[in-house]
């Protein structure tokens, strides 16, 4: 909307009058009629969203009580299965909402340097983060824990840690998380809660309580980014490095390379 | 998207009397909340009415979501008893510190969120139910049996915070259309 010789110049049309109104106007200032709010669904649209968010975290959870409680990922064989249940089970919402998600694909603030500089904020982080996750489990539990040992039986093993550890959650926790969920609540609230209440039911579905001090403030960052930048891949650079630097300083302190 | 049109007369000249946000010379109706401005006195009061009709919808939908909070002080007070009682207990195990940590701190994130609901009540409340649906699927995990103790308790727990969570929204969306 601008102002010229004191005349609003709208490009901004009534839905019921067709006058022209200014962009922010909620109700049309000719006829008086409330403007449709794009951005918010109505009552029951907002509990059939809730239902359907409800429904696609349940499924999340129930996957990974399961492979967490009967040692389904001891092994790569059923850790395929559980990692792919929750793959196929993301991609069925993303192609079921696609319209509303095709969006976030697009990566119009493309950047080298962007993408330069959340990646090294992402591997400082996971610096910090390992040597004080490390410390924590020694000091409280008594206890360490390394993702390699899960398939340091297999050939590649390393490879094989790599795509199961930063690759796989990378790419579909982003799309499930950032994607499905951050989407879905924006439609039920405003987007600041949606990002708290993605980034918080992200951290719960890992069930690991020390890492609720870390992955928390991880998850909050990660749906800021995606929120600013408007797209998804920044988000699954950011998580792909994190990871990544995750499973390289195992290596690291295992000596392995 | 159309192409762009004039609309005359777009000197702030006053305040809307409902809203008090400003308005133009020109316009019929306050485009922030709908109000008269060039309707009768009986069109002009009997919006006010309704605007009024509105607020009390929505004092009276935030009540009841504001009962959410109640709920997880509730759930934070037994948490932080129930940690103490199993610490006495277990002195001697190795385990009872950190599971005094433990449960104590998720008794304080009961207790934020119940803090937080009052400003932002959709957000703490998801949040609250998740967290309360995640530790009894966990606690189910381990042993199963442990579903049924309080089996009645925990569904009304639920139920109500879903039906907390439902006003708290439709709150939300009345606020938000209205301008309230």
């Amino acid at each position: 909307m601008e102002i010229v010789d004191g005349q609003i110049i709208s490009d901004h049309l009534c839905m019921h009058c067709n006058q022209p109104i200014a962009e922010e106007a909620r109700y049309c200032n000719h006829c008086g009629v409330l403007q449709a709010l794009p951005d918010i669904d109505d009552a029951v649209r907002k509990q059939q969203r809730l239902i359907i968010l409800a429904v696609f975290f349940g499924a999340h959870l129930v996957i990974c009580l399961i492979s967490n409680f009967t040692k389904l990922t001891h092994g790569l064989v059923p850790l395929l299965i559980v990692d792919g249940a929750l793959s196929v089970f993301t991609l069925v919402y993303v192609i079921l909402f696609w319209k509303e998600l095709k969006h976030l694909f697009r990566w119009k603030s493309f950047s080298i340097g962007k993408i330069a500089s959340y990646a090294s904020s992402a591997v400082i982080g996971a610096i910090a983060v390992n040597y004080a996750v490390k410390w924590l489990n020694r000091t409280i539990f008594d206890s360490e824990s390394y993702y390699y040992f899960a398939f340091s039986h297999l050939k590649y093993a390393k490879l094989i840690t790599v795509i199961t550890v930063a690759l796989q959650p990378a790419i579909f926790e982003e799309l499930a998380f950032r994607g499905v969920m951050q989407e879905g609540l924006n439609k039920i609230t405003d987007s600041r809660q949606a990002i708290f209440i993605s980034a918080f039911l992200f951290t719960l579905l890992h069930m690991s309580f020390i890492s609720f001090f870390w992955l928390m403030p991880f998850a909050l960052w990660l749906g800021y980014v995606r929120m600013k930048e408007e797209t998804i891949w920044y988000g699954m650079i950011i998580h792909f490095c994190f990871n990544t630097t995750a499973c390289f300083l195992e290596f690291f302190e295992l000596n392995l390379f | 998207m159309t192409d762009s049109q004039p609309v005359p007369d777009a000197v702030v000249i006053a305040d809307c009397k409902c809203c008090f946000e400003k308005t133009n010379l020109s316009d019929q109706f306050c485009k922030s909340c709908g109000f008269p401005l060039q309707g009768t006195e009986e069109q002009q009061n009997s919006f006010i009415y309704e605007r009024g009709y509105k607020k009390m919808q929505v004092n009276e939908l935030t009540n009841k979501a504001s009962r959410a909070s109640i709920t997880f002080y509730i759930i934070s007070g037994l948490m932080f008893i129930s940690a103490l009682v199993l610490f006495f207990i277990n002195v001697r195990n190795e385990e009872a510190v950190p599971n005094l940590i433990v449960y104590s701190i998720i008794a304080v994130l009961f207790l934020l969120l119940g803090v937080w609901s009052n400003k932002k009540p959709v957000a703490a409340i998801i949040c609250g139910l998740s967290l309360y649906v995640v530790l009894i699927l966990l606690q189910a995990a381990v042993d199963l049996s442990s579903l049924a103790s309080g089996f009645i308790i925990k569904i009304l727990i639920i139920a109500g915070l879903v039906k907390a969570l439902i006003s708290a929204l439709e709150a939300e969306r009345i606020k938000k259309q209205h301008n309230i």
